[in-house]
């Protein structure tokens, strides 16, 4: 045998197991965290409470990998007719499964950490705001609580088809979050991508944190128990699951807050043509932005009367009712947040503060022109035009749309809304009036 | 230090749940070297190994591995790291290679995991199986298996050592290798091998006990038993399944080379 060979072996980083079997999936979960967090690499906006809620969001797949090497390992390792699995053993009830699990878990979820570690260098250079604690602890509760809950269906199938049977349940349990929120409560998905000015609520997360670490425990204590002869199902791990369960239905019967706002920042403002911008500061790199791409297009409407008295960052808001208020208080709330484009943002949330929502119209939603076009759909395609026209303000009037405000000038435009302003508020515009 | 041990069992009793006890008032001194164990099929040979590895818990009577006593679970928790046993069915992983599923042996048995590379390496050797080291376990043939199950009960340097039909299966060159390696662990070991083979028996033990009935109806040396069985047409003084688990010996023992 060769010396280096046999050093790597008994090296306590895969000891017991044999090297391939913890490098092959944790290069597999490299990978998927990588190609997961690689698009939001180069995204505007990065935050540390993004980053936090990140940290279990891109654990769903990785897991899953971690579950199924956990069940493999236990599978192939612990099977009774194992020479080196007899009852009798001194390290078989205690020790081997603890070993498992530390060096199946510490490869899969060190691998994981890894492949976060590009994402929270670039949130380290230009994010905003701080860690979130409570999600990220919760999510790192959940990677060893699934990673053993994949142990234990290896030990309990005593034998390969425990592998996709860990997998499966794995992969359910981490999908839940997709069919019902509650869900979240026990799961490694956030309800919502927080970002800054909000937080995950401190009560879900902390239940989500105690859920895993509960789990965790029955997990490791029901694989020891199993392990103890004879190796059989008994009713205290009936009683460990139905514990689970119970803990799992709770979400479901009483709801959780999902978010909370955190107020954690001070406001950076600046004034243009009368209007007032303000953004968290963690978001001071996108204010002279913002005021770039939504003043030309409050410039282009011209009415004084109806263009926002502040433009504010969601970031800085206290609650919802706040939000919600925004507009009776001339306060358009902005969404900045990691990934946001407010190049198609800003343009569009300005112009739909400016021109009334589709819905004035009657249409359900519906704009068109064509010949079958019914009357009110019709005058839906005017509003339409014009929320496409005047977001294009932002770009100097550039469109690539060949529609009914193509051909239109900015000064007779202005003028236009201005005589038109209670009827376009009503939608009671018709194509053809248009002057242009 | 004499690292040897006796296994002394004290009327020894155990039966199953619900049914009728399988060891009766057993008692039997195992010393150091290798032992024989005979009997006919459900006389409880499976079940007295069971309880000497701690597999199955004393309940009545007294088991000792050296000073070690097996109705306590100090005892048993003591007893376990001066036991290796070698079950007459076991497997191996084919993933791992022979070194190291010996040394991963060592490990489950208690070496610390620095101690269990050269562990592997001297039970290999102490088995002739230095040569197959590095080889995957799923290329072996029986007789190696086998090998590297005694290996494997051996790592850690155990003092009293079980083995359950080492020779089952094998052909005759593979069971006269195995039994060479048992003879030789006997000589500073208490080795007890369970066996129908009477051959295994004479060629290797130096005392052998017969089970019959829940008790030991016989102990001493082959040439004793040889004897006993050769008087036993004049009429046994032992019962009569004791007669006919001799009947079926004496038959063995005609049919062997």
């Amino acid at each position: 045998m060769t010396t280096l060979r046999n050093r790597v072996k008994a090296s306590a980083l895969f000891w017991p197991l044999p090297p391939p079997l913890l490098l092959t999936p944790a290069g597999l979960i490299l990978a998927l965290t990588l190609a997961g967090t690689w698009s939001p690499l180069s995204w505007r906006a990065l935050d540390w409470v993004y980053l936090s809620g990140q940290i279990g969001a891109q654990a769903r797949l990785p897991v899953v990998v971690a579950a199924g090497t956990a069940a493999l390992v236990a599978a192939r390792f612990t099977r009774a007719s194992l020479v080196f699995a007899q009852p009798w053993q001194p390290r078989l009830e205690r020790d081997v499964p603890l070993r498992h699990a530390l060096v199946v878990t510490g490869w899969c979820l060190g691998a994981y950490l890894v492949g976060l570690i590009p994402l929270t260098i670039a949130v380290a250079t230009h994010g905003a705001g701080v860690m979130d604690p409570v999600p990220v602890l919760g999510a790192l509760a959940g990677f060893v609580a699934l990673t053993l809950l994949g142990y234990l269906c290896g030990l309990f199938a005593r034998g390969l088809f425990g592998v996709p049977v860990a997998i499966a349940t794995v992969f359910v349990l981490t999908a839940l979050p997709m069919v019902a929120d509650p869900w979240t409560a026990t799961s490694l998905q956030l309800p919502l991508v927080p970002f800054v000015g909000m937080r995950e609520s401190a009560l879900l997360g902390s239940y989500r944190l105690g859920f895993f670490l509960v789990a965790a425990t029955i997990a490791a204590w029901a694989t020891v128990r199993f392990l103890r002869v004879p190796r059989r199902f008994s009713a205290p791990h009936v009683l460990g699951v139905m514990a689970l369960v119970s803990a799992a239905i709770l979400p479901h019967l009483y709801t959780f807050p999902l978010l909370a706002y955190a107020q954690d920042g001070d406001e950076v403002c600046s004034e243009h043509d009368g209007i007032r911008y303000c953004v968290h500061e963690g978001h001071t790199d996108e204010l002279d932005l913002i005021i770039d791409l939504a003043a030309p297009v409050f410039a282009a409407d011209g009415r004084g009367d109806v263009v926002p008295v502040e433009v504010r960052d969601h970031g800085l808001a206290a609650g919802d009712r706040e939000v919600l208020d925004g507009p009776a208080h001339g306060v358009l709330w902005m969404r900045i947040h990691p990934g946001w484009d407010p190049y198609r943002q800003v343009p569009e949330d300005a112009a739909a503060w400016l021109v009334p929502d589709l819905f004035v119209c009657g249409s359900e939603g519906v704009a068109r022109l064509g010949r079958d076009a019914k009357d009110r759909e019709r005058r839906a395609a005017v509003i339409a035009g014009l929320r496409t026209w005047l977001a294009s303000r932002s770009f100097g009037g550039d469109t690539s749309e060949d529609g009914l405000f193509s051909d239109a000038d900015p000064d007779e435009v202005r003028a236009w809304i201005a005589r038109e302003s209670e009827r376009l508020s009503a939608c009671e515009v018709e194509p053809e009036e248009l002057p242009w | 230090m004499d690292g040897r041990m006796r296994v002394t069992l004290e009327g020894l009793d155990f039966g199953y749940r619900g049914r009728k006890k399988v060891l009766n008032d057993l008692t039997w001194t195992l010393e150091p070297g290798v032992t024989g164990l005979l009997g006919p099929n459900g006389a409880g040979k499976t079940t007295l190994l069971s309880l000497i590895v701690t597999l199955l818990p004393v309940r009545g009577g007294r088991l000792f591995i050296g000073e070690h006593d097996l109705s306590t679970t100090a005892g048993r928790s003591r007893a376990r790291r001066t036991l290796g046993f070698v079950p007459q069915r076991f497997s191996l992983a084919g993933e791992l290679t022979v070194a190291d599923t010996v040394a991963y042996a060592a490990w489950v048995h208690g070496l610390e995991r620095r101690e269990c590379g050269p562990a592997a390496l001297r039970a290999l050797e102490s088995v002739d199986l230095s040569a197959l080291a590095d080889q995957r376990t799923h290329t072996l043939s029986g007789g190696q298996r086998q090998r590297v199950g005694i290996a494997a009960a051996l790592a850690h340097d155990p003092r009293v050592l079980v083995l359950d039909e080492p020779t089952a299966g094998l052909d005759p060159g593979q069971r006269l290798r195995v039994r060479e390696v048992v003879a030789e662990l006997g000589q500073d070991r208490t080795v007890l091998v369970s066996t129908h083979l009477i051959e295994d028996v004479a060629h290797l033990c130096s005392r052998v006990g017969v089970l019959a009935g829940g008790r030991i109806e016989f102990h001493g040396t082959f040439p004793e038993l040889k004897a006993l069985i050769e008087d036993s047409s004049a009429g046994s003084p032992y019962g009569s399944e004791f007669e006919r688990a001799y009947d079926r010996l004496i038959e063995r023992v005609g049919e062997s080379p």
